[in-house]
C-alpha cells in the first residue's frame, strides 16, 4: 500500500487535510494566538473547526458547506460529547464531504474510514490478523492488523464509517460496545487485554435511511448516535450551476446545448418532486425514487445523449420529461402514478403559459396513452 | 485580531459589529446623545416587545433611576385601563383589545414584557404612567382586515443590515440574531442597562437607517412618532427623571426630535395631530399560543412559553444548567406521556449538548435555538426533524393555552353591540327572546340574501341565534329547486353570553368567522368533502374574503386525500358553487374555484388506478363514487363556458384516461368492471359489440357464479336500462345463468335479485318479454293476474298487524322497516 499523503500530486482526489493544509495551518496559528481552548485530543478549537467548514474570510479560509450553519454547530458539539455523530439524508447531499471535513479539522486525518458494504465484516470494524505473522510469532502486536476504528481509538482521532446502513445490522452493532465503553477487548493478548480509546476518539457515520436495500439500524446503535439530517440543496440556481459543471465534466465542452429555460425545467421538476412542494408552495406528491442532484445529472446526461443521437443536437424539455418519467419508473408502479399526478396537476397548469413546460407536458402525456 | 467573528462575544457592543461604511458616524453621535440625555434624566429605552432580556435590563434601570414619569408606547386611550392593569387580580398573559372599523388590534402583555414591567413598577412606585402612542382610531390601517398586533416589528425583520449581521453570525433568522445578541446575555450583563440599551438603540437604528422614509410616512410611523414626541414634550421638564419605553425602531427618531436634528423633519412635519383618546379599549385574557411569533403573531419573540421559563429562572437566580435541565426534562416528560421513549441518559445528553452549543456560539445563557438544536440532536433518531411527538411536546412547552386572569366587572367587549346593531338593521326582532320564523326569497331579493347571510354568520360563530329549518339549503345541498329558505331565530340571554365568551377569539363577527374557519381547517381529520362544505358555508354567509385559507386547505386536501368519495363530493360542491351564481357571489374567487376544480379532477384521476385492488366490501361504495364522477363529468361539460377551457378539458381528459385504463385493467374487480362498462356504454365510449366482448369474460360458460352476480350488480347500478337496449348482452347473461349449477345459482340469487331492483317495473316487464322470446316461452303467459280469496287476504293482513305490533312491543321496530 502506498502512503496516501506521499505523492499528493499524483492522486485523483487528495484528502481534505491535504487539499486544505494551508487553511488548517492558519486556523491552528489563530488558535495559538488567541489561546482558544482546544478540546482534549483535537487539533483545533471547536470554533476553528466551525470556521474551517463554514469559512472565515479574515484568515483566508473558504466556505465548504452551504445552507445549514446550525447543523454544523450541532455536529461539532455532538463530537465533543460521548455520542457518535450520524449524518443521514438522501444520496448526493454532501454527507460524506461534511464527515471528511470534520475529521480533517478535528483529527488532522480523514483517512480512518470504513466503507460500509454488504461484505463488511466484524474484522473491518475491530481488528484482524496477519496470519503469516500470527503463525510465526503468535498473537503479537505486530501480527495484529488494526481496523480504522482501532487506529482512531489508539490515536484519539475521528473514525469515519461511510454508508453504515449498507452493512448487515449485526456488523453495525459491533460499534455499540465500542461507543459505549470506548474500548476494544483483545482476548488473544491474554486476560483483560484491551485497547482503550484516547481522548479525541469518536465516530462519524453516514447513512441513508430511505434507499432500498439498506439495513435497519438497531435502536441500541441509534441511541449511541446523535442524528443530523443533511438536506438537499434548496437553492435552485446553485443546483443548476452544479448540474452544468457535472455535464461539462462528463460530456466535455462540446456537449449539446442545454438552454437556461430547459435547465430550469429540469431543476424545478426535480426540486418539486424531491421536496413535495412547488416554488409557489403548492403541494406535490413525492415519489419514493431518489430525486437527488446526482440523479438530475444523470437525467441531463441521458437527455443530452438523446439530443445528440436521436434529436437535433439541442436538449429540449421533452427529452427531460421522457427521462424523468424513466427515473420514476425505476421504482415501483406507485411512483409512476405519482409522477403522472404531478404532470396532470402541476405541469398542466404551467404548460398554459410556458412553451417549455408545454413541451414537457406533451412529451409526458404521450408516454401513457 | 484573532478568531473572534463568528461568533462574537455578545457582551461586545453591537456597534463594533456593524462598523461598515453603510453606517455613518450618525450612529456614534446618536449613542453619545443617548447617554447625554440619560444623564440629563430622560432615558429613551428601546425595547423589543416581549423580550425578557429587555424586561430584565429595564427593571434594573427603573430600580436605579427611580423616575417620576414612565411613558409607554401604546395607544393613548389605554391610560383609562391603568387601574385594571395595576389591579392585583390581573395576571398576564392578558391583552388590551382595540376595535377599529374593519380591523381590531391586540396589545398583549406577558410577565416578561418590558411594557408590563414598566407599568407595574410605575403604578406601584407612585410614578406617573402614561401611554404615548397615537389613538387606535388614527393608527388602524384602513386596508387591513385581519386581527393584528399593535406591536408589529416588521421593519426589524425586514432590515437588510440586520440580516447581514445575522448571516455573519451564522444565525438562521432575525429572531435568532436578536436572541444571540441580547437574550442570551448573563444576568450580570443584563443588569448593565446602560450598555444594553445603547445596543438596542444601535440595533433599532440599523433597521431605521435601512427603512424607506416614504414608506414610514405612508404607513403612519412618522405620524405616531409625532404624537409620542408631543407627549414626551409635556413631561420632559418634570423633575425626578422620565423613562420612555418604545420599540427600539422608534428610539433613534425620538432622539432626533429631542436633539432637534435635521433628520427629525419628517416627524415634525406630522406635528399637530390630536392627542386625546378617541376610542374605547377592553382588557381581555390572552394565552401564549396566540402570543407565539412563530404562529403568525407579528410582534415579539417566538416561543413565549420558553421565555416565560427563562424569565422565571433568572428572577429566581437559577443557573443555566438547571434551567436547561428543567426545559429538557419537561419536554421528555411530555414525550413519555405521549408514549414515546425518552430516557434520562438522552435527556442528560441534551442538556450537555445545549450548554456546549451555547458555549460554541459564545452565549452566556442557553437560548431557544440552543435548546431546540440540542433536542433535535439527541431526541430525533431519523431524518424527520422536530415533527411528530417531539414537535408536539416542544410546542406544548414553548407555547401553551394557559389564559391570563382579569378581575370581574370590567366592561363587556363590543361584539355584543355589533351583533345587536346588525340584527336591528336587518329588521330582525331582538327586543324579546321569542322564537320567530322567516322565509327568505334569496333567489330574487338581494335584501333577503343579506338577511340570510347574517343568520348564517351568527349560526357559524356558534351564537345559537339562528338555524335553518328547511327550504333551499345550499350547505346541505337539499332543496335546490326551491325559491325560499326557511329560518328561525331568537335573541336569548344565552346568545349574549355566547358572544361575550367568543370575544376572546375575535372582536368582531368577521374576525370570529375567520377564527372559526382557521379552527375548522386545523382539524387533522379534515377531508376534501368537509372543506368544500365549509367553502359553501362561507359563501352562504357572504364572506368571499375569508375563502382564501379554505381554498388553500382544499388544495392541500387534494394532495393527501385517499377517499375518492370525498373528492367527488367536494367537486360536486364546487361545481354547484359555480352554477349557483344567482344566490351566491363568488366574487373574485371564481378563477381560484375553477383552478381548484382542475386540481380536484387531477386528484380524482390519481385515485382511480388503486381501485383495481379494492376489497369486496368497499366495492359498492366505489361504484357509487364512479357514478358520481361520471355525473360530475357531465355537469362539467355543461359548465364549460364559465370555466377556463384548459382546466376542464385537459384534466377531464386525464380522468377519462384513468377510467379507460381501469376498465381495461384485467385486475379490476367484476363489480367495478360492470359499472365501468355500463358507464362507458351510456356515454357512447363503447359500442354494443365491444360491450358484448368485454362482458364475455364474466359471462362465459363455466364462469365463477359470484363473478357473474357482481358483474351484473355493477352493470345495472351504472346503467339499469342497458340490458333492454343490448339483446346480445341479455343473451349472454341468459346463457351464463342457464349454465350454472343449481346450488351455485341459489348462492348468488339474492345478489341477482338485488341487481334487478335497479330496473323500473316497466323495464322489468320489457326485460321479461325479451327473455321469454329467448327461451321460447309465450309472452302473454308472463302477465299472470293473481286472484286471492278476500277473506284469506284479510286474515293475512291481520296476522301481519299482530306481528308488527309484537315486534314493536319487543323494541324491534328496526326490523319492521326492513
Amino acid at each position: 500500500m502506498t502512503e496516501p499523503t506521499a505523492a499528493p500530486a499524483a492522486e485523483l482526489r487528495p484528502p481534505a487535510e491535504t487539499r486544505y493544509a494551508a487553511e488548517l495551518d492558519a486556523l491552528a496559528r489563530a488558535d495559538a494566538a488567541t489561546g482558544a481552548p482546544i478540546p482534549p485530543g483535537w487539533r483545533l478549537s471547536a470554533r476553528a473547526v466551525r470556521a474551517f467548514v463554514l469559512g472565515e474570510p479574515s484568515l483566508g479560509v473558504s466556505r465548504k458547506f452551504y445552507g445549514d450553519d446550525p447543523l454544523v454547530d450541532r455536529a461539532i458539539v455532538s463530537l465533543l460529547g460521548r455520542q457518535g455523530l450520524m449524518l443521514v439524508g438522501e444520496p448526493g447531499t454532501a454527507k460524506s464531504m461534511l464527515s471528511e471535513l470534520l475529521a480533517a479539522a478535528i483529527s488532522g486525518t480523514s483517512n480512518l474510514t470504513i466503507q460500509g458494504s454488504a461484505g463488511t465484516t466484524e474484522d473491518h470494524v475491530r481488528y484482524s490478523w496477519n496470519y503469516a505473522l500470527l503463525i510465526a510469532e503468535g498473537p503479537t502486536q505486530r501480527a495484529l492488523v488494526p481496523s480504522p476504528v482501532y487506529q482512531a481509538m489508539a490515536r484519539g482521532a475521528i473514525a469515519r464509517f461511510e454508508e453504515i446502513t449498507r452493512c448487515p445490522a449485526e456488523i453495525q452493532d459491533t460499534l455499540v460496545s465500542i461507543l459505549s465503553e470506548k474500548q476494544i477487548m483483545i482476548p488473544e493478548f491474554g486476560d483483560e487485554a484491551r485497547l482503550a480509546a484516547r481522548p479525541g476518539f469518536n465516530v462519524i457515520a453516514t447513512a441513508n435511511l430511505r434507499d432500498r436495500g439498506v439495513h435497519e439500524m438497531s435502536s441500541a446503535l441509534k441511541r449511541r448516535f446523535n442524528f443530523e439530517t443533511v438536506r438537499p440543496i434548496s437553492d435552485r440556481a446553485f443546483e443548476a450551476e452544479l448540474i452544468g459543471r457535472a455535464l461539462d465534466a462528463e460530456l466535455g465542452p462540446r456537449r449539446p446545448a442545454l438552454t437556461p429555460p430547459v435547465m430550469e425545467v429540469l431543476v424545478t421538476a426535480f426540486a418539486d418532486l424531491r421536496t413535495g412542494r412547488t416554488d409557489a408552495g403548492a403541494p406535490v406528491k413525492r415519489p419514493d425514487a431518489v430525486m437527488s442532484t446526482a440523479e438530475a445529472v444523470n437525467v441531463a446526461i441521458a437527455a443530452s445523449m438523446a439530443a445528440t443521437y436521436l434529436g437535433d443536437g439541442t436538449v429540449r424539455s421533452g427529452d427531460i420529461a421522457r427521462q424523468i418519467v424513466g427515473v420514476a419508473q425505476k421504482g415501483e408502479e406507485e411512483d409512476a402514478r405519482l409522477v403522472r399526478h404531478y404532470v396532470d396537476n402541476v405541469v398542466r397548469q404551467r404548460a398554459r403559459g410556458n412553451p417549455h413546460w408545454r413541451e414537457f407536458f406533451d412529451a409526458a402525456e404521450g408516454l401513457w396513452g | 485580531m484573532g478568531l473572534t467573528v463568528p461568533p462574537v462575544d455578545p457582551t461586545d457592543p453591537l456597534v463594533e459589529l456593524v462598523e461598515t461604511p453603510a453606517l455613518p458616524g450618525r450612529l456614534q453621535s446618536a449613542l453619545a446623545a443617548h447617554a447625554r440625555w440619560g444623564d440629563a434624566g430622560i432615558h429613551l429605552v428601546g425595547v423589543r416587545h416581549h423580550s425578557p432580556g429587555c424586561a430584565a435590563a429595564l427593571a434594573a434601570l427603573l430600580e436605579e433611576v427611580r423616575p417620576s414619569v414612565v411613558l409607554i408606547e401604546g395607544p393613548r386611550e389605554y391610560g383609562a385601563l391603568l387601574p385594571a392593569l395595576a389591579d392585583e387580580r390581573t395576571k398576564p398573559p392578558v391583552a388590551i383589545l382595540s376595535v377599529g372599523e374593519r380591523a381590531s388590534g391586540f396589545y398583549p402583555l406577558a410577565d416578561f414584557s418590558p411594557e408590563w414591567v414598566a407599568l407595574r413598577w410605575g403604578m406601584a412606585g407612585g410614578a406617573t404612567v402614561d401611554f404615548i402612542d397615537a389613538s387606535y382610531a388614527d393608527i388602524a390601517d384602513p386596508g387591513g382586515v385581519e386581527v393584528r398586533t399593535l406591536q408589529a416589528e416588521h421593519h426589524l425583520a425586514r432590515s437588510a443590515l440586520i440580516a447581514a449581521v445575522g448571516e455573519r453570525l451564522g444565525c438562521r433568522d432575525h429572531d435568532e440574531t436578536w436572541e444571540h445578541l441580547f437574550e442570551v446575555r448573563s444576568p450580570e450583563a443584563l443588569a448593565d442597562w446602560r450598555r444594553f440599551f445603547a445596543d438596542t438603540l444601535a440595533w433599532g437604528a440599523m433597521a431605521r437607517l435601512d427603512a424607506d422614509r416614504e414608506l414610514l410616512d405612508a404607513d403612519g410611523t412618522h405620524a405616531r412618532e409625532a404624537v409620542m414626541a408631543a407627549i414626551l414634550d409635556r413631561y420632559r421638564d418634570t423633575s425626578g427623571g422620565v423613562v420612555v419605553v418604545t420599540g427600539a425602531f422608534h428610539t433613534l427618531a425620538m432622539l432626533d426630535v429631542l436633539e432637534n436634528a435635521p433628520e427629525a423633519a419628517w416627524v415634525r412635519a406630522k406635528a399637530g395631530a390630536a392627542l386625546d383618546p378617541k376610542r374605547d379599549a377592553w382588557l381581555i385574557r390572552y394565552d401564549f399560543d396566540r402570543l407565539d411569533g412563530l404562529r403568525g403573531y407579528g410582534a415579539g419573540m417566538p416561543a413565549p412559553g420558553f421565555w416565560q421559563r427563562a424569565w422565571q429562572a433568572r428572577s429566581d437566580g437559577v443557573d443555566p444548567r438547571r434551567f436547561a435541565t428543567e426545559v429538557v426534562l419537561e419536554v421528555a416528560a411530555r414525550l413519555r406521556a405521549a408514549g414515546e421513549p425518552a430516557g434520562s441518559a438522552t435527556a442528560l445528553d441534551a442538556v450537555g449538548q445545549a450548554l456546549r452549543l451555547a458555549e460554541l456560539r459564545g452565549r452566556g445563557w442557553p437560548g431557544r435555538t440552543d435548546l431546540t438544536d440540542a433536542l433535535l440532536s439527541c431526541f430525533v433518531k431519523d431524518d424527520l426533524g422536530l415533527s411528530g411527538a417531539i414537535g408536539d411536546a416542544l410546542r406544548g412547552v414553548f407555547g401553551g393555552p394557559t389564559l391570563g386572569q382579569i378581575p370581574d366587572g370590567l366592561a363587556a367587549p363590543p361584539l355584543v353591540a355589533e351583533a345587536r346593531r346588525e340584527a336591528s338593521r336587518l329588521r330582525f326582532v331582538i327586543d324579546d327572546a321569542t322564537l320567530r320564523q322567516v322565509s327568505l326569497d334569496t333567489q330574487r331579493k338581494p335584501s333577503h340574501v343579506k338577511r340570510r347571510e347574517f343568520l348564517a354568520r351568527m349560526r357559524f360563530i356558534g351564537s345559537g341565534f339562528a338555524r335553518q329549518l328547511g327550504g333551499a339549503d345550499l350547505v346541505q345541498g337539499t332543496g335546490a329547486g326551491l325559491l325560499f329558505e326557511d329560518w328561525e331565530y331568537a335573541w336569548t340571554p344565552l346568545v349574549e353570553a355566547a358572544l361575550i365568551a367568543a370575544s376572546a377569539r375575535g372582536a368582531t363577527i368577521a374576525e370570529l368567522v375567520r377564527a372559526g374557519v382557521a379552527e375548522r381547517l386545523d382539524d387533522e381529520h379534515l377531508g376534501a368533502g368537509r372543506v368544500a362544505r365549509l367553502i359553501t358555508e362561507l359563501l352562504v354567509m357572504g364572506e368571499p374574503d375569508a375563502l382564501r385559507p379554505a381554498l388553500d386547505a382544499l388544495r392541500r386536501c387534494y394532495d393527501d386525500e385517499v377517499h375518492l368519495g370525498s373528492v367527488v363530493a367536494s367537486l360536486h360542491a364546487l361545481v354547484s358553487l359555480s352554477a349557483e351564481q344567482g344566490r351566491l357571489s363568488l366574487g373574485a374567487r371564481g378563477d381560484a374555484v375553477a383552478e381548484l376544480i382542475g386540481t380536484g379532477l387531477a386528484c380524482a384521476a390519481h385515485l382511480i388506478a388503486p381501485l383495481s385492488g379494492l376489497r369486496p366490501e368497499d366495492q359498492p361504495g366505489a361504484c357509487d363514487d364512479l357514478i358520481g364522477l361520471r355525473s360530475l363529468l357531465l355537469r362539467l361539460v355543461e359548465l364549460v363556458e364559465t370555466l377556463p377551457v384548459s382546466t376542464s378539458s385537459t384534466s377531464g381528459h386525464a380522468l377519462r384516461r384513468e377510467l379507460r385504463l381501469l376498465r381495461r385493467d384485467p385486475r379490476t374487480p367484476a363489480r367495478l368492471h360492470g359499472c365501468l362498462l355500463g358507464l362507458g356504454f351510456s356515454d357512447a365510449e363503447l359500442d354494443a359489440d365491444e360491450l358484448a366482448r368485454a362482458s364475455a369474460a364474466h359471462l362465459a360458460p363455466g364462469a365463477d357464479p359470484e363473478r357473474v352476480a357482481d358483474f351484473v350488480l355493477g352493470l345495472l347500478q351504472a346503467a339499469p336500462d342497458l340490458l333492454l337496449h343490448t339483446p346480445e348482452l341479455v343473451e349472454a347473461l341468459n346463457t351464463a345463468l342457464g349454465a350454472m349449477e343449481p346450488e351455485a345459482f341459489l348462492t348468488v340469487l339474492p345478489d341477482l335479485r338485488r341487481a334487478f331492483t335497479w330496473l323500473k317495473p316497466t323495464e322489468t316487464h320489457a326485460l321479461a318479454a325479451m327473455l321469454a322470446r329467448l327461451t321460447g316461452a309465450a309472452v302473454t303467459e308472463l302477465d299472470t293476474v293473481l286472484e286471492a280469496d278476500p277473506l284469506l287476504a284479510e286474515r293475512a293482513a291481520s296476522v301481519e298487524r299482530d306481528l308488527v305490533a309484537s315486534l314493536r312491543r319487543d323494541g324491534l321496530t328496526a326490523w319492521v322497516a326492513s
